[in-house]
């Protein structure tokens, strides 16, 4: 039996290794993008106009931000070796380096979508079940947050690959564990973490970008909310506001 | 016209079957109601089938078992069959004699109503719109979440699914019940849901279409 900090540095290390690995040397799943981006650009020059524009077509339609050199593929499916756990930068709608909210329409064209629900489908059964799917506006990017290591989800960037192109997918880590998550969700089920709690109009979804909890509170109850942030910790990003039933 | 030049005033104007408010048979989703005619409160939802007959629905934190329900001055209804509040919030419009039909308004443009054409659950990601009393048809609302909950004094709503617009007023006080959907064609709508909570003008919480055919006992009219 190794020593626990011992063991999570083996864990962490073999993680790493077969990111790297799955994001480097997958040629196979590589070449299966290719050849679907290769076929979407020949039979985006066939299809008449209005008879659905090609995917990678529809894509760029949106495309702005981001620039790809012209001549190389860009990886589709790759892995966030380090999560943004922290309080900082993926809040929604927050404004970037230029001031600028990112823009949110590139997943709003009908191949976006449709390549969506093929992604979903393709995460169904996995095992440990993922946290969820968020979305990397800035990098136009769909990001699937896994609780285990990469190398426990054989052949999912490879199947990621196939179905999702034109979409680009990130594998990342769950910032808390299931268990942590549970405990969260749990707490918020109860409302005891504070004794006006019960009372207080309060809304919340799991955002898997974080893997914690999302919690609107009355505003007039900061105290309520002070008492969350500090049983939960990082698991819950509380904000005051006017939850109510419309 | 000007062969009835002192018989008729003509304007320009942006004439249009503003309904919404004052539903007249067939009644469509997405119009204002309330238990109290010449009011309204909530918005009805999408059009329904049960035993046979259209009918609609809505929340039941705006309604109770056996209301009358009004359009404005028109009769559009009565509440039935709610399922168990608050951890759903949902309630049947039977129709009590009213016609119904499978369209939903959607104005203010273009087009002004659209027909039910198809039904799904929304997944993470996907694109939505909303059309409530209030606010209308609001477009371009992503789901962030699914299975979440909404709680105040009364209790919790849960399994709902969270719609977001940054920056965009999606749905306030009167919008409960608003149909949630798809644009399917340039006249059809995919129902995904109905609006139920909101955190935030920009942030709205809402049944899905499972949770209402299930908890409700009816199907979507498509």
């Amino acid at each position: 039996m190794l020593y626990k900090p011992y063991a999570e540095t083996a864990i962490l290390l073999f993680a790493f290794v077969a990111c790297r690995a799955s994001s480097t040397s997958d040629s196979a799943a590589q070449r299966a993008v290719e050849t679907v981006t290769a076929n979407t650009a020949r039979s985006s020059q066939a299809a008449p106009e209005g008879a659905g524009a090609s995917a990678a077509a529809a894509l760029s339609s949106s495309a702005g931000s981001v620039q790809v050199p012209p001549t190389v593929e860009p990886e589709r499916v790759f892995s966030d070796v380090a999560p943004l756990c922290g309080f900082a930068s993926d809040v929604p709608g927050a404004k970037g380096a230029a001031g600028a909210r990112p823009k949110t329409d590139w997943l709003n064209t009908p191949v976006a979508q449709e390549r969506l629900h093929r992604v979903h489908a393709a995460l169904e059964g996995l095992r440990p079940a993922p946290i969820g799917v968020t979305f990397d506006d800035s990098r136009r990017t769909v990001v699937v947050v896994l609780p285990g290591a990469f190398a426990t989800y054989v052949g999912l960037a490879a199947n990621l690959s196939r179905v999702a192109a034109p979409l680009r997918v990130a594998l990342r880590h769950s910032c808390h564990s299931p268990a942590e998550i549970a405990r969260a969700q749990t707490l918020l089920e109860k409302r005891n973490w504070h004794p006006q709690a019960s009372s207080t109009p309060t809304a919340w979804y799991l955002d898997p970008s974080f893997a914690g909890f999302r919690v609107t509170i009355d505003d007039s109850a900061p105290e309520v909310r002070a008492a969350l942030e500090q049983k939960l910790g990082t698991l819950v990003r509380a904000e005051l506001g006017k939850p109510r039933r419309l | 016209m000007s062969q009835f030049r002192g018989l008729v005033q003509a304007e320009f104007g942006s004439p249009a079957r503003l309904a919404r408010l004052d539903d007249g048979e067939p009644h469509f989703g997405g119009a204002g109601i309330d238990s109290t005619p010449n009011s309204v409160r909530c918005t009805s939802g999408p059009i329904v089938w049960r035993s046979g007959l259209l009918g609609s629905v809505s929340v039941a934190h705006c309604f109770s078992n056996g209301s009358f329900i009004f359009s404005g001055p028109k009769d559009y209804g009565v509440a039935a069959g709610a399922a168990p509040y608050p951890s759903s919030d949902l309630i049947r419009i039977e129709p009590g004699g009213q016609q119904f039909v499978d369209t939903i308004h959607t104005d203010p443009c273009c087009p002004n109503a659209r027909d039910q054409s198809g039904k799904a659950d929304p997944l993470q990601g996907s694109d939505v719109c909303f059309s409530g009393m209030v606010t209308k048809a609001k477009c371009g609302i992503r789901v962030v979440a699914l299975n979440q909950s909404f709680c105040d004094s009364v209790g919790c709503t849960t399994g709902l699914a969270v719609g977001e617009r940054v920056g965009v007023t999606i749905a306030v006080q009167g919008d409960s019940g608003a149909p949630v959907y798809s644009a399917a064609g340039t006249a059809g709508a995919t129902i995904r849901g109905m609006v139920v909570a909101g955190s935030g003008p920009s942030r709205t919480f809402f049944h899905t279409v499972s949770q209402i055919e299930s908890q409700l006992g009816v199907t979507i009219a498509l």
